[in-house]
């Protein structure tokens, strides 16, 4: 069980997107960073792990060559935090930035559409290896960038182009496995050998978006646009479980890496807990939910690896709520 | 964001604004003949070909300023005149009743059922107007044509789109507040029980599945009791729609209210993004100015359409919200006969400049277009 805790106020509302939350620990300086969109401008909020000082700053998406349609909306934001360095990546309906990890400086930039009137979205974002940050776009391709320890000298160095056509909607790795979600609800399995990435499995969706993926010890855990929760074995590509788990699409999905708990928000205004247990088809079992008076949740992270505090954000609502564990 | 989602937003809109301005013309005792011309003048208009055309090409959404413009325009575009507090109301309800809609849809497609449901009663008001008939008949085709192949991937994003444009709008109905959907913040209520998304499964039940390829199912406490979805609604010209979002929340019992939210709630947004006016908007806002400028000249017979119960209040509204009206001065079309003709001489002149610059070809179009409107 989760008991509800003060919350911490954002600058602005969130935006009603996938993953609208990303949490960063800087266990040296002992601050906790939460970065949440609101339309083209990211709130980031910084905390110390006591919760006695809290700062907020603000990341805005500009373009140079959109000053007549205003700045683009972003998709997300999300960390990548790097053996050498940390990265904020920002992810929007024309391309792709990066800032070093406070945000205070842009280190890349990456269009994909120069056509104001033509959408060209990227969205999911997941490092590999030491060095490379990989982003989804709205044509179904995964584009993987070199990060070098030091210096803004960022490539773009591949373009994987999958088995589906339709746009990414989140990925996530773990070691050397790659896996993508797409707006059909497919899943594919990429393997990083080194200096290539090779597809070791495909899972055809059936039309719904496959909103969240995440990965934790070879165990994929996908979140779908109708509420469902399934359970596959990135090994083997089969289903280990599914889940009839929220009432209305689910928005985010996380895994306390220590735990292998799992928190699930949705538009219902629930989350809800699971565990996970390894085997040759992994399984899932309930812990606990807790209901959020009228907010659609559209981001939700464990703090901490254990898994024993929550955060989450909901649509309009310019707040970071947290729960801890009772 | 979604290139497709104006048209959806326009006609909702639209759609809501007509049932609104109906239950205010019944409850002012306008004359039948008179409040069935407002209304016809108002479908023509804002389903004119042309401008409809121009609306579904691929584009981003307009502004929050430059969409209230446009509604501003259109509710002026027949013999009914509404003075700048009661225009307020007007867009606040309309604005509130569509982000309930999206808000509240079970699954995203649900908007084109809810953009339906406002075609069919718009169908219902127009009966006996063959022209304008044919002209709402060619938006269905429109609608049906753009939304139903779309994947339910596109239709999140769509709905994501309209969600950010109604972002950081908290005005309280007193409709909403009354049937207890909205909470005295200005949210709605999101329900914890009832029916689930169209092709959905009721939230309860894990199914693990063993490498002999049995299933075991393990059910857990969902926290609310949900139902299936026994019928999808219609995408066709006429059908069972099966969702009610959409559809005329007003009667005679229930009638048009808002309560004015105080100034200290209202959340400081950033306006970046609607800090630039469209040059599109811009441009289909000339176009229609230019249609509706049209319409005025021939009518002699204006009356006020008052969106509160008496005058007074509408007096007292309109002293409520001085910085919003200030905002907005540029946009007003004001009540009064001296500046309504200013404008009509404004438009007047802009349309016969355009004949002379062009030859009479630009203006010669708008002209045929007027005709047919």
């Amino acid at each position: 069980m989760y008991r509800k805790e003060k919350p911490i106020t954002l600058k602005g509302s969130t935006s009603h997107l996938y993953n609208n939350l990303s949490v960063f620990t800087n266990q040296q300086k002992g601050l906790l960073n939460y970065a949440v969109v609101h339309k083209s401008v990211v709130n980031i909020v910084t905390a110390s792990t006591d919760g006695a000082n809290v700062t907020g700053k603000q990341v805005v998406y500009k373009e140079p060559s959109a000053t007549q349609q205003g700045n683009p909306f972003v998709f997300q934001a999300k960390w990548i935090v790097l053996p050498q360095r940390t990265v904020l990546v920002l992810t929007s309906q024309r391309g792709i930035q990066m800032f070093d990890g406070d945000g205070s400086v842009m280190i890349y930039w990456h269009a994909l559409s120069q056509d104001p009137e033509k959408s060209c979205f990227a969205r999911g974002i997941t490092d590999m290896g030491d060095n490379l940050i990989c982003v989804g776009t709205e044509d179904g391709h995964i584009l993987i960038f070199n990060i070098p320890p030091k210096s803004t000298n960022i490539n773009h160095l591949d373009t994987l182009k999958g088995a589906y056509s339709s746009a990414i909607c989140d990925l996530a790795s773990e070691k050397n496995i790659l896996v993508s979600s797409d707006d059909q609800g497919n899943i594919v399995v990429w393997k990083f050998l080194g200096q290539q990435f090779q597809q070791s499995h495909k899972i055809a969706g059936s039309g719904v978006p496959c909103t969240t993926v995440r990965l934790w010890k070879g165990i994929i855990v996908g979140g779908y646009g109708s509420g469902h929760i399934r359970v596959y074995s990135a090994a083997s590509g089969k289903i280990g479980a599914e889940v009839t788990a929220h009432a209305r699409i689910i928005n985010g999905i996380d895994i306390a890496a220590q735990s292998g708990l799992v928190l699930s928000v949705s538009d219902d205004s629930f989350f809800r807990v699971w565990q996970l247990q390894e085997g040759n088809l992994p399984q899932i079992s309930y812990k606990c939910h807790e209901m959020v008076t009228d907010l659609q949740l559209v981001g939700g992270c464990f703090v901490d690896p254990q898994g024993r505090a929550i955060c989450l954000t909901g649509y309009d609502n310019n707040e970071i709520q947290f729960y801890i564990k009772s | 964001m979604s290139m497709k989602t104006l048209p959806l937003l326009f006609i909702n809109l639209g759609g809501e604004m007509v049932y609104i301005l109906d239950q205010r013309l019944r409850a002012q005792n306008i004359p039948e003949l008179k409040s069935s011309k407002v209304l016809h003048d108002i479908v023509s208009t804002m389903f004119n070909k042309r401008f409809m055309d121009e609306l579904f090409k691929p584009q981003t959404l307009y502004s929050k300023k430059a969409m209230r413009t446009v509604f501003d325009r259109l509710a002026h575009a027949s013999i009914m005149r509404l003075n700048a507090a009661s225009m307020d109301k007007l867009y606040d309800l309309m604005t509130m009743a569509i982000k309930y809609q999206v808000s509240l849809c079970l699954r995203p497609k649900d908007i084109l059922l809810s953009t339906l449901n406002h075609m069919d009663a718009i169908r219902n008001y127009i009966e006996g107007a063959p022209n304008i008939r044919q002209q709402v008949d060619h938006i269905y085709r429109m609608l049906i044509e753009t939304y139903v192949p779309m994947s339910p991937g596109e239709c999140h994003l769509m709905r994501q789109t309209l969600m950010h444009f109604f972002q950081d709008m908290h005005i309280r109905v007193s409709i909403f507040l009354k049937d207890k959907v909205q909470s005295n913040n200005g949210r709605f209520v999101l329900p914890t029980s009832g029916q689930v998304p169209w092709g959905s499964e009721v939230p309860g039940v894990i199914r693990l599945f063993s490498e002999d390829g049995r299933t075991k199912n393990v059910e857990f406490p969902a926290g609310g009791s949900f139902t299936m979805t026994k019928k999808e609604g219609s995408f066709d010209m006429k059908g069972d729609r099966v969702t009610l979002l959409g559809t005329n929340m007003y009667s005679a019992s229930r009638p048009v209210e808002t309560s004015v939210i105080p100034s200290k709630t209202t959340t400081p947004s950033s306006d970046i993004d609607t800090s630039n006016p469209n040059p599109l908007a811009k441009a289909h806002l000339d176009l229609l100015s230019q249609l509706i400028g049209a319409s005025l000249t021939s009518e002699k017979t204006e009356f006020r359409l008052n969106l509160f119960k008496t005058d007074e209040e509408e007096n007292k509204a309109a002293a409520i919200r001085p910085i919003e009206t200030a905002e907005s001065q540029v946009v007003k079309i004001d009540a009064s006969k001296k500046s309504k003709n200013a404008e009509l001489s404004r438009i007047m002149g802009e349309l016969s400049v355009d004949q002379e610059d062009d030859g009479g070809n630009k203006g010669d179009d708008l002209l045929d277009l007027m005709d047919s409107a």
